[in-house]
């Protein structure tokens, strides 16, 4: 209950009730991709530009060919891989103001993109996720239960990415991470991704996948205060 | 958690006695709307000079049975029209206080904490997506509340239940 939980973290994080305002951050989405990796790409290592802008098309133009070994381009996404003796891939993207990432799979799919207010904590007790398909879909059969799990096959991977980096484990399951209980803090002014990860192979029908965050604003302080409660999660994934 | 763990936490966040606080469920049964109209499921006036507060707002959507629309698999009464796709929002004096364009997932069958001043009329609107027109349902309502004294209007107002949402 809230009036419980503002109550909790209050006294973990010695800070007034009254400086804790309860929030429910969701959305919907419709249909993670669940595209299939090109095989010359999947190997660690690689970085890819998702941007149809023209500072994307400037970036691709600016890239002298010997920085890079290869481009390949799938659906609007496109891998770069650089040359790893070549220095400069990583200058002339912050000159193209083009974000990088690594090691991000086109089966990877963003289902929340929240930036936390500025001056502020955001404390995560639970992340609510269902995946719903459409009533009567044909490939639904009985005792399909996908209302409880991401893709009703077990096998999706979630985590949580900060600005670029990730701060979860990267193979946990979405069983580990999402619907369970949680004490996640994140600091004002950052970009927080929830990443969940189809496994290859894993295509249920089409699906609305409604998020619902419970969480908490709270003063700036409260992060550095909860820092040795917060959630880790150790996990292996086979 | 139980109703006299709920009154104790609601009583210290407030500094209001226990003794003031009364559990009360409100409910309501109506058909499902069947048009995309925004519709109100249920209105209630709190009485005057108390707090209504909210904690959870319990909502089932039932079809008929032996529905010929129905398959194995269905699961309707988790979900408000099986699609994932309807906004719900509150308004107070007709007036919208949290996000119209929010997810119903986020409102309903959770905990929230929402206050409402006694004397104002309070709806739970509903908003079926375009498209979505699933057969004929009875919609439940039952909101897990609590009348407390006006002053815990006031003491409550920096915690209570903020939406944030993006809606696509």
């Amino acid at each position: 209950m809230i009036a419980q939980e503002i109550f909790k973290i209050s006294a973990l994080s010695c800070l007034p009730c009254s400086e804790l305002i309860h929030l429910l951050v969701g959305g919907k989405l419709f249909d993670p991709v669940d595209g299939e990796i090109p095989p010359s790409i999947a190997r660690e290592g690689h970085a890819f530009v998702e941007d149809r802008s023209l500072a994307y098309q400037a970036f691709i133009s600016a890239l002298p060919p010997a920085i890079y070994r290869k481009i390949d381009c799938v659906e609007g996404v496109c891998f770069v891989v650089p040359n790893e003796f070549a220095p400069d891939f990583e200058r002339v993207a912050r000159e193209q103001q083009i974000e990088i990432e690594y090691g991000n799979l086109p089966t990877s799919k963003t289902i929340l993109d929240y930036t936390v207010p500025v001056n502020f904590t955001w404390i995560v007790t639970l992340v609510n996720v269902r995946s719903i398909p459409p009533v009567n879909d044909p490939a639904l059969t009985v005792g399909d239960w996908r209302s409880e799990d991401f893709d009703a096959s077990g096998t999706a991977k979630a985590k949580w990415r900060v600005n670029r980096s990730d701060v979860t484990q990267e193979t946990s399951t979405n069983f580990c991470l999402l619907n369970h209980g949680c004490l996640f803090a994140f600091k004002g002014g950052d970009r927080v991704r929830l990443i969940v990860e189809r496994a290859p192979g894993a295509k249920p029908p089409t699906q609305q996948i409604v998020v619902a965050v419970n969480s908490y604003l709270a003063p700036p302080e409260a992060y550095d205060r909860l820092a040795s409660n917060l959630t880790q999660i150790d996990s292996s994934f086979s | 958690m139980t109703i006299a763990e709920e009154i104790y936490y609601l009583s210290q966040l407030t500094c209001i006695s226990c003794g003031d606080f009364n559990h009360a469920l409100v409910g309501a049964k109506v058909p499902s709307p069947s048009s995309t109209a925004a519709t109100s499921l249920l209105t209630y006036t709190p009485p005057e000079n108390l707090t209504w507060i909210v904690t959870r707002l319990n909502l089932r959507s039932i079809p008929p049975v032996n529905d010929p629309t129905l398959t194995v698999g269905d699961w309707r009464s988790e979900d408000y029209d099986a699609s994932g796709t309807a906004q719900a929002y509150l308004q107070v004096k007709q007036r919208s206080v949290t996000a119209e364009n929010a997810s119903y997932f986020l409102l309903f069958n959770k905990p929230v904490l929402f206050a409402f001043q006694g004397g104002q009329r309070v709806d739970v609107v509903i908003k079926r997506a375009v498209g979505f027109a699933p057969p004929d349902e009875v919609i439940v309502l039952a909101l897990n509340s609590y009348l407390a004294p006006p002053e815990a209007y006031d003491r409550l107002a920096r915690n209570l239940t903020q939406i944030d949402a993006s809606y696509t």
